[in-house]
């Protein structure tokens, strides 16, 4: 039987569930359906026809519900919009009150965050101070002149040194060359001016050129003419400074006294402005090459001369370095030989501080290899510290649920809710760039004292990094506010209400995957600090060939003999030695050929003179012959080789002795010993195949430099007498004491500045990370309270409870380890093979960093997995 | 018969002119459309509430529930606002069938005459 009261009620049901029409709207169409019925019926239809007609006639549920939500949106949306202002202090109370009661993980978020975008702040600035380099003379096409050659062992060799005529001979024979530039570093020169007496270092002959090529900024003297005589000479405004004090210093007089040129008297024609940190360039006097007189076409002999051209324009230095090889050809065809390759090679100017093969010149270059470890260590940093942030922000919000539920229960629209969330994040990160501006301000001495930079605000605030930082704004609050912030706000009240037991699984995996991300950084950058510290342990410990503590340096003095003789009865002289160079120190070179009969072709060398007692001074080892001797005039015709330039040659210690050489076309004779390969120059270059020549006893030549081996006792006061001494025998001359030590490690500053910076940056890296896995945990072992405490009642024990909170993150830890390990281990045997002399990877540096990433993990999760577990279980269980 | 588009558009007007007469309710309403209409103007009878609301919720009309022969219903009268909008409806319509009426020969409807 049909009963039209129930198929009404049945109806208006439908209407609430599929139309989701509110109650009032429900009943106004209901209402409406029983009108139509009773005038149905009243024309005599049956009741059960008549509710099918009126039904029908009424519509379908669910588009009168759309149509209805349409029209009732319509006023909400003018009404209420996403953002209410009589809402903001509700927001802001709540997350005021959030912040608060999460104050550690808040701390531990932001702290997080900030340390990690100032670590990027840092490295950004150092990494655009060296991508700076020479760009400010990058609108003129000029090229730098350098050499490559592999000799007969294979071995291929690069310098930026070159011969004398090189520069007026590539101007002369290729129309593309529209101007030459030759720098000739004088050797350490003694400057004089009135009664100021220096030895400097960055002294430069120059072509008179140099200004047409490059714009350094002249402040006093006009650059056109400053080297319009040829006795004319350009300072810095230092060196201005230093020896004429402040004002204009054109007109006095500098007298240099040095090799090349000997005695000269200058006059200061020009000032310019000090140069850049940025610049591979690095000098303080300029002088006229013309000063040097009319010097011999010599293109056998490399001398520290940097040869730069300017070209007509950017595309002819392709067609140039094509036609390089016919100068090799034309003047150095002694050099050229079957299946070897001598030629010359053309350096873009802003590319060679950094990419250069042949090195700076002037100063130490740079490197593109340590610049990539730097970024990509501060890349996983600021990873670390964004998943951290992202992680904690995740976690907060799931806690948050109940809150999502109550404000929908008032009226909050998803946007709303979206909003809320988004702003709060925002806001976090906005106080964590703050944060990192003040963490910089305050480390930015200590950065200072690594680098020797000076952070200068004006360069950070540079478009790139601006928008790099503005992109990571985006990504994290999208990641860490938008993605969380829809989806909770997506929940219906009573899912947010309700247990969501399926829902946290699945956040707890998400969760885990960014701790394994994290463990897994972390881990890498551990291991490479460890493999990277080996490194430079092996290097600074390498067996350098020579004994160089407690040996001081200092120049030649006149009146030789007496100088030594009293120089010998100074309390504390052990041994007193004279050469042409010193070890491990790039400022002087010789590089010459050798040939020898019977071997094809000829040998490039470093080439120095010594006297016998070098190899006592020194403690240099003769591993076969034996050492000059200073009784034997016949020694001027003898030579000592290093042991790579036997092998060289192709000999063995049983057969060397005795053999013939050609040193630099002209002297001949015989070798009489050979002695273990020493550095002449820094660690990270191989050493090359090196031959010595004996000093004669009359000449200053080969006697640059008075080696002094100190005992270990009294060095200060056997310095100030040796000083007194020098002084006493040369009232004219510029004093300068050398200790070996530190000259090696000036020349090994910036693995020094590497070794730091990585050292600080893993510190970082593991110090985010932990707090990130502290958080983390803390949050977990919260969430689990209520478990925690049942279990305690059921009788589990500390341990046991403990081993359930943390066995997550082991097992993460763990498995992170397996793909770190062999990841690591093969990149960085990648970056020990770019070594000259490399370590090999010990198994006790992976057992240790694989220790120290299991502490790591262990050390940030127990303390909160141990303070859950310890705390009465009443405490959890009486909450609800 | 007509378009849904025209059908749509004349709702309005028609529900503010049967409102201008006095309070009424959503089924009395679409009779009297019906019956006015001789039959051409029929809508899904649920479709009139949405409308309703939304003309609510404009303003232009306002409700009450009133309990008359123990049914429970929901009536609506036209806000001053309401009147203005119909007569400005009426001005627009009336502008509609001036400039057919000139285009097919037929007698034009002055807007004075209706509005008085």
């Amino acid at each position: 039987m049909f009963n039209l009261r129930q198929a009404i009620a049945q109806w208006k049901r439908k209407l609430q569930s599929e139309g989701r029409l509110e109650d009032g709207d429900t009943q106004e169409i209901v209402s409406h359906l029983e009108d139509r019925i009773d005038a149905l019926t009243a024309q005599g239809i049956s009741e059960q026809d008549a509710f099918n007609q009126a039904v029908r006639e009424t519509g379908v549920p669910s588009d009168i519900g759309a149509q209805n939500k349409i029209a009732r949106e319509r006023k909400t949306w003018q009404v209420t919009r996403t953002f209410l202002p009589a809402l903001l202090v509700s927001y802001l109370k709540v997350m005021v009150r959030q912040f608060y009661r999460y104050r550690t993980h808040n701390w531990i978020t932001i702290g997080g965050l900030s340390i990690g975008l100032a670590s990027c702040l840092f490295i950004t600035f150092y990494t655009l101070h060296e991508l700076s380099y020479d760009r400010n003379y990058s609108d003129h096409p000029i090229y730098r002149v350098v050499h490559h050659h592999i000799d007969n062992q294979g071995v291929e060799g690069f310098g930026s040194d070159g011969p004398i005529p090189l520069g007026p001979a590539l101007k002369e024979e290729f129309p593309e060359v529209k101007t030459a530039v030759r720098f000739w570093r004088a050797y350490m020169p003694v400057i004089r001016a009135n009664d100021k007496i220096f030895q400097e270092n960055n002294f430069m002959f120059v072509d008179t050129t140099v200004f047409r090529v490059f714009d350094f900024k002249l402040a006093y003297g006009d650059a056109a003419s400053v080297f319009s005589t040829k006795n004319s000479i350009v300072i810095s405004e230092s060196m201005a400074k230093k020896y004429f004090g402040n004002g204009n210093a054109i007109g006095n007089t500098l007298e240099y006294q040095a090799d090349p040129g000997g005695a000269i008297s200058f006059v200061v024609t020009g000032v310019f402005k000090d140069l850049p940190d940025n610049t591979h360039f690095n000098f303080d006097f300029l002088a006229s090459f013309g000063a040097l007189g009319s010097l011999e076409p010599n293109w056998g002999s490399f001398k520290p001369i940097w040869t730069y051209v300017e070209l007509t324009n950017t595309t002819a230095a392709e067609n140039l370095s094509r036609k390089l090889s016919s100068i090799v050809d034309k003047y150095l065809a002694d050099r050229k030989y079957d299946n070897r390759e001598t030629g010359f090679r053309l350096e873009r100017l802003e590319s060679i501080y950094l990419y250069s093969p042949a090195g700076a010149g002037m100063k130490t270059g740079g490197s593109v290899a340590l610049i990539k470890i730097i970024v990509l260590t501060g890349v996983l940093i600021l990873i670390m510290s964004c998943v951290n942030f992202i992680n904690i922000s995740l976690a907060k919000m799931t806690a948050r649920l109940k809150e999502v539920g109550m404000r929908k229960v008032f009226g909050a629209m998803h946007r709303q809710v979206i909003f809320q969330f988004v702003t709060e994040v925002a806001i976090a990160f906005v106080f964590s760039i703050l944060f990192a501006g003040l963490i910089a301000a305050l480390c930015s001495p200590l950065f200072g004292d690594i680098t020797g930079m000076r952070l200068r605000w004006h360069d950070i605030l540079d478009w790139r990094f601006i928008s790099v930082v503005s992109a990571i704004f985006l990504f994290v609050v999208i990641i860490a506010g938008y993605v969380p912030a829809r989806t909770v706000s997506g929940f219906t009240i009573q899912q947010a209400f309700g247990k969501l037991s399926r829902r946290h699984d699945r956040r707890i995996n998400v969760r885990s995957v960014l701790i394994f991300f994290q463990v897994t950084i972390s881990g890498m950058l551990i291991i490479s600090a460890l493999v990277v510290n080996d490194q430079l342990k092996f290097i600074n410990s390498k067996d350098l060939g020579v004994e160089i503590e407690n040996v001081v340096a200092i120049p030649h003095s006149e009146n030789s003999e007496v100088f030594e003789n009293r120089l010998r009865a100074i309390n504390g002289v052990e041994s007193v030695s004279y050469s042409q160079r010193l070890p491990v120190n790039t400022l002087n070179y010789d590089r010459t050929i050798v040939s020898t009969p019977g071997v094809d072709g000829v040998i490039h060398v470093e080439s120095g003179v010594i006297t016998p007692d070098f190899l006592d001074t020194y403690q240099i080892n003769v591993l076969a012959g034996h050492n000059f001797d200073n009784h034997l005039a016949s020694d001027s015709n003898k030579f000592l080789i290093n042991e790579t330039a036997m092998r060289a040659f192709g000999w063995n210690l049983d057969n060397v002795i005795g053999k013939q050489l050609t040193w630099a076309t002209v002297l001949k004779g015989e070798v009489v010993g050979v002695v273990q390969d020493y550095h002449l120059e820094s660690v990270h270059t191989m050493i090359q195949p090196m031959v010595m020549l004996s000093a004669s006893n009359t000449h200053q030549w080969g006697r640059n430099f008075i080696s002094i081996r100190l005992h270990t006792q009294d060095i200060a006061s056997a310095t100030t007498e040796i000083s007194k001494l020098w002084r006493e025998l040369n009232p004219q001359g510029a004093f300068q004491i050398v200790f070996l030590k530190d000259s090696y490690e000036q020349l090994h500053r910036s693995d020094s500045i590497f070794s730091m910076m990585i050292f600080y940056f893993t510190i970082i890296a593991i110090f985010i990370s932990a707090i990130g896995l502290y958080a983390v945990s803390s949050y977990a072992a919260e969430q689990k309270r209520k478990e925690i405490g049942i279990r305690k009642v059921l009788g589990s024990g500390i341990g046991n409870i403990t081993w359930k909170l943390a066995a997550p993150y082991v097992v993460i830890t763990g498995l992170s380890l397996i793909i770190v390990v062999p990841v690591v281990y093969y990149l960085m045997t990648q970056w020990l093979m770019t070594f000259a002399y490399a370590t090999t990877i010990h198994w006790y540096t992976l057992l240790l960093s694989v220790a120290i990433i299991i502490a790591l993990t262990l050390v940030s999760i127990l303390k909160e997995s141990l303070r859950a577990a310890v705390v009465n279980p009443v405490k959890f269980l009486r909450e609800e | 018969m007509l378009t849904k588009g025209l059908m749509a558009a004349s709702t309005k007007p028609l529900i503010l002119t049967i409102l201008g007469r006095g309070k009424n309710y959503g089924y009395e309403i679409i009779e009297q459309v019906k019956a006015l209409s001789g039959g051409e103007l029929v809508w899904a009878d649920g479709m009139l509430y949405p409308v309703l609301h939304k003309l609510e919720a404009d303003k232009l009309i306002a409700s009450e529930w009133i309990v008359k022969d123990d049914r429970k219903r929901k009536y609506y009268k036209l806000t001053d606002k309401g009147k203005k909008e119909l007569a400005v409806e009426k001005e627009a319509w009336l502008t509609v069938h001036n400039t057919l009426m000139r285009l097919w020969d037929l007698p034009q409807t002055s807007v004075a005459t209706i509005t008085k």
